[in-house]
């Protein structure tokens, strides 16, 4: 689904990736693990096209990203924090998306999020006037409701209450047993140890450790997931 | 793709209250003129100077706001299926057509209106090149500032080049201008001043203009000198010509600067 190939970025002097390779397959959740700066949203990025690689090669479906668009259509894209233009009202947002996109677009799920959300009573305010958590809410409505076959979830969590935050992790394992991909990445590590399969640890830029939820427990002799990486990090940090 | 983007960008364009206000200010600003002046010629000659100072100065820094502001739309339509081209092209159809629109409606309204009541010849010609030039020196800056944007993350350092590039092209420019001519006044100066009017849009916007005023000696040196070089229409097709290199030249720049710029 996608595979990425010796991905190198610089940032002027600031080598954020120095050299990722990887494949990922569909049907499983994969988290993106690592300490602050150390390239995961700088990674997803690239992969979406936000952000031009130096060098290295991307392929999303076995088409080539490098000087690409179109690929995108296979792609849902939650962004950390959530932009959107400030004088639409939510629902002139989503008309104004679903005209531009269309493609995949279903009603049932937008129908399902504002409700799981509790939207319908935003639909008619300004977007500026949102709530932090609101507007991480209409960014994953718009995100999930074009039901793309590939999904990149940055910090998806953040700032939802729990309510909202168990509907949103219900959905992500739904996607799973649709055959979809979900690429994440987070800092609560419960979090991933319930929503996870696989976990790409990435350390100043490389990829340090990959594995299953559970090898990577395993390996470390730790009790839970929060303490592996604990480990894996306190160990990079002296490295 | 990009006639839907295009849709949106005046859909947006036309709830900012600027936009509003620019056509108000071109408004009553011709009305002004027309009530105390009362003849078209004249109406030109004083419009002109208002206007190759005004429309630079708010196309480069309402283009640059734009664009600062809209980062966030930018930013959701990259995530999108479409090419990173048809944004900044939408963007800036977007932001040139509306202000266009502002500025024309705002000077021709009143024209119309005072037109039947003048005595003096209507001039249409003369007033129809004064909107064409004012229509080039907003496509020409906006062009600027969107450059400007796109190259500066900071928004001080963008403000700052923009009002940089307005004092070029209206101050500094005209003081080389003058210190060439008085400091090489033994020489002949009328090919190097031609050449030189061609470094600066406005100059050329204004020399479009006052080709057809006929008193384009009482505006400035290389008005004249072009003038006289160029029998009319030579010069109007060269200053045409001019002026959509000067479009193109910072449209290319920045549209290669937001193809390969990191979000």
């Amino acid at each position: 689904m996608v595979k990425v190939k010796n991905l190198h970025k610089k940032f002027g002097k600031l080598e954020v990736l120095k050299g990722i390779n990887l494949e990922l397959t569909k049907g499983q959740v994969v988290a993106i693990l690592g300490p602050n700066g150390s390239g995961k949203t700088t990674l997803i990025k690239s992969i979406l096209g936000l952000v031009i690689p130096t060098s290295g090669e991307i392929y999303v479906k076995g088409e080539s990203a490098t000087h690409s668009w179109d690929y995108r259509k296979y792609i849902g894209y939650m962004p950390q924090t959530a932009v959107f233009p400030e004088n639409l009202t939510l629902k002139e947002l989503i008309n104004m998306l679903v005209d531009i996109r269309r493609e995949g677009y279903n009603p049932n799920i937008k129908e399902s999020f504002i409700k799981g959300f509790k939207l319908q009573q935003y639909m008619d305010k300004k977007l500026k006037t949102l709530s932090g958590g609101t507007k991480q809410k209409v960014s994953a409505l718009i995100t999930f409701m074009f039901d793309p076959e590939l999904y990149f979830l940055d910090e998806p969590t953040v700032g939802l209450d729990p309510i909202s935050s168990s509907f949103l992790k219900d959905k992500i394992r739904e996607q799973v047993e649709r055959n979809r991909l979900i690429v994440l990445t987070s800092h609560i590590m419960s979090e991933v140890e319930e929503i996870a399969d696989y976990i790409i640890f990435l350390l100043e830029g490389v990829i340090y450790v990959q594995g299953s939820v559970k090898e990577i427990i395993e390996n470390s002799g730790e009790k839970n997931l929060e303490r592996a990486i604990a480990k894996l990090m306190e160990r990079g940090y002296v490295y | 793709m990009s006639i839907k983007l295009l849709k949106y960008e005046f859909f947006n364009m036309y709830r900012n209250k600027w936009i509003i206000f620019y056509f108000i200010f071109f408004l009553v600003l011709t009305t002004a003129l027309f009530y105390f002046a009362k003849s078209p010629a004249k109406v030109v000659a004083t419009l002109l100077q208002l206007i190759i100072l005004v429309i630079p100065l708010t196309s480069l820094i309402l283009g640059t706001i734009f664009m600062y502001d809209s980062r966030n739309f930018i930013e959701l339509l990259l995530s999108l299926p479409i090419k990173r081209s048809s944004i900044y092209i939408s963007k800036y159809l977007g932001t040139t057509i509306s202000l266009s629109i502002s500025f024309a409606l705002g000077v021709i309204i009143p024209y119309l209106f005072f037109i039947k009541s003048l005595e003096e010849p209507p001039e249409y010609f003369l007033y129809f090149s004064l909107v064409i030039a004012g229509i080039f020196l907003t496509f020409i800056f906006v062009a600027f500032a969107f450059l400007i944007a796109t190259f500066f993350e900071d928004r001080v350092k963008g403000f700052g080049s923009s009002i940089l590039v307005w004092l070029y092209t209206t101050l500094i420019y005209d003081g080389i201008i003058l210190f060439i001519i008085i400091y090489f006044k033994d020489y002949p100066l009328e090919k190097p001043v031609l050449l030189m009017s061609i470094l600066n849009p406005i100059d050329i916007a204004r020399i479009f203009v006052i080709l057809k005023l006929d008193i384009a000696a009482l505006l400035g040196y290389t008005g004249a000198v072009f003038q006289k070089f160029f029998d009319t229409k030579l010069g109007i097709s060269v200053s045409f010509g001019v002026l959509f290199v000067w479009i193109f030249f910072p449209l290319i720049v920045g549209l290669y600067k937001f193809r390969k710029k990191d979000f």
